[in-house]
């Protein structure tokens, strides 16, 4: 072993990720030359001061953050839950329109139609209004909104 | 041995169990906050991406294979976001002493104090030194020496081999070495 290997190893011997055999080469370089061993003991001297500088326990509270920032953006507990407000959401649409329809239907059924035709153009328009109490120019689309 | 969560603890995050993930937090906040206190210098800072790490893990925990082990994946994330906010930003050095309750031990001799005072100095010049360091070099010497991982596991976290690791390391650890030397020697 010369200088050169020796300083390439120190950091891993010293964090103990050398082979046996190394660390047995190292040790023994280190006998027979001060200044690697004076080197060693520099080195073992600042990872120690290193170490303690190593920062303490997280505070408390940090978990009520991250809770914060999950309920916004992370996944549900449940998927059943959400599927079943959706379910209940779409229920309600279905409800308001199966009435509106249901009342299209009967204005359409009792009321009386009358057929109209019209020249637009070069074509022959033919306009059915249905004749009821409501207002007389009622077509389907202004039914509804008298409904 | 450091503690690690189980798969049965791991697939009930990955169903979003957030009762589960309290726990995965519950075992691994102490280091993943020492790991960006390092890394920051700054308490405020630490707590910012220790929060971030463990939301940016909980959206991504579907995607955990089992490749590595969940701490080494973890830290990853954690080292990830401290290296982007670093890559933004110069990292706030933050005396110590200053966050409350630090490496303060109750004064009661001349003797006591003036160790105290040495110690606190020896702190900062550390603190001082790993905030010099190259980003890269800092990253891996954090989780050396300051976090005490293996080389191999240093390699996954950052992406590189083990003997990368090693030559970073000692590049990392001479130059914060050299910088406490005099304050040392005197």
């Amino acid at each position: 072993m010369n200088r050169a290997e020796f300083e390439r190893h120190l950091s891993a011997y010293i964090d103990d990720e050398l082979t046996v055999e190394l660390r047995i080469e190292m040790e023994a370089f280190m006998d027979a030359d001060e200044a690697a061993r004076a080197e060693f003991d520099s080195h073992q001297a600042a990872w120690e001061a290193a170490q303690s500088s190593v920062g303490g326990a997280a505070p408390d509270g940090l978990w009520d953050g991250i809770e914060a920032s999950l309920g916004s953006e992370g996944k549900s507990e449940t998927s059943m839950d959400d599927l079943a407000l959706m379910m209940r959401g779409l229920a309600s649409e279905v409800q308001d329109l199966r009435r509106e329809v249901q009342q299209l239907r009967a204005e359409l059924a009792e009321g009386e139609w009358e057929e109209g035709r019209e020249a637009v153009g070069g074509d022959i328009r033919v306009r059915s209004t249905i004749v009821t109490d409501r207002p007389r120019h009622g077509t389907v689309e202004q039914l509804r909104k008298f409904s | 041995m450091e503690a690690q969560a189980d798969i049965v603890l791991i697939a009930a995050c990955q169903q979003g169990d957030h009762r589960a993930f309290r726990q995965v937090f519950e075992i691994y906040r102490d280091r993943v906050f020492s790991l960006c206190r390092s890394m920051s210098g700054s308490d405020e800072d630490a707590e910012d991406l220790t929060q971030d790490a463990f939301v940016a893990a909980f959206k991504g925990v579907g995607g955990f294979r089992g490749e590595s082990s969940f701490g080494t994946w973890l830290y990853r994330i954690a080292a990830n976001r401290c290296s982007a906010e670093l890559r933004r930003r110069k990292p706030r050095f933050q005396e110590i002493g200053e966050a409350e309750g630090q490496n303060v031990l109750p004064l009661s001799t001349r003797g006591d104090q003036e160790q105290q005072l040495v110690r606190k100095e020896l702190l900062q010049r550390v603190q001082a030194a790993v905030a010099d360091l190259p980003e890269s070099q800092r990253l891996i010497f954090v989780l050396g020496t300051q976090m005490g991982m293996r080389y191999r596991e240093i390699g996954e976290i950052v992406g590189c081999s083990e003997d990368a690791v090693k030559v970073r390391i000692h590049r990392a650890r001479k130059r914060v070495r050299d910088a406490l030397k005099p304050y040392m020697e005197s």
